[in-house]
């Protein structure tokens, strides 16, 4: 899933490991799911949403997000 | 971080310090327990192998305990790949006839230092080491792809990220 959070986290100055700390995760963690190889749970895109003080549809983007089979 | 690191190892060494005492404890009083009834030898081996076991369930559970989610992905996919990679890698391994003639020169050498019958039979002894090495080896691979199995999802996953 896409997201925004390389650019967000350039605009606030944080490196990868100061979000990991901030979201309680790992730095690496960060990495997979900021280049977008790891789709994140709700509760940890909300709590990396929160940080940035948006919403969760303003940081990961859902229009590759394949719709559930009818 | 320097001081996280270690902190992180420090930790690591001293959960596992306790499992480095009982396994130096039973090699210093291995000569004890040897002059002792085979029944208090067996009870006293048998007790260390379990402490050992369910000590090592208790580091793995805290441990898990820890991870967060993509950690937690990466550990599911390691144990699910790894430990088939591991077992289909030691029946091939075991294809190869010179490694299968080691073990077998292994178990024999084995059997004939501690005296017990001639290397070209079969005996109690010599089918117990033949399990022990066996299984050894087939856990030696499991853990071997279990290590392959959690770089590949690493590597999947874009790497270890910036560093800091």
């Amino acid at each position: 899933m896409k997201n925004r959070i390389r650019v967000l986290r350039a605009e606030k100055g944080w490196s990868q490991a100061e979000l990991a700390e901030r979201v309680r995760v790992s730095r690496n963690s960060i990495n997979a799911i900021e280049n977008g190889r790891f789709d994140p749970s709700l509760p940890l895109a909300f709590r990396i949403a929160d940080n940035f003080g948006l919403s969760v549809e303003e940081v990961f983007d859902k229009t590759d997000v394949k719709p559930a089979a009818s | 971080m320097t001081k996280r690191v270690v902190g992180k190892f420090g930790r690591l060494a001293l959960l596992l310090l306790p499992v480095v005492f009982v396994v130096a404890g039973l090699l210093v009083a291995m000569p004890w327990v040897k002059q002792q009834n085979p029944a208090v030898a067996k009870f006293v081996g048998e007790v260390g192998v379990i402490f050992v076991a369910c000590y090592g369930i208790f580091v793995v559970l805290r441990q898990q305990r820890r991870m967060d989610e993509v950690h937690l992905a990466s550990q599911g996919f390691a144990n699910s790949y790894g430990w088939l990679w591991g077992g289909v890698a030691t029946i091939f391994l075991l294809l190869v006839p010179p490694v299968m003639n080691w073990l077998v020169d292994l178990v024999n050498a084995t059997v004939k230092a501690r005296g017990a019958g001639a290397p070209d039979t079969t005996n109690h002894l010599a089918v117990q080491l033949a399990f022990f090495y066996g299984i050894s080896l087939v856990m030696l691979m499991q853990g071997l792809g279990v290590c392959v199995a959690s770089v590949v999802w690493w590597r999947r996953m874009g790497g270890l990220g910036e560093k800091s």
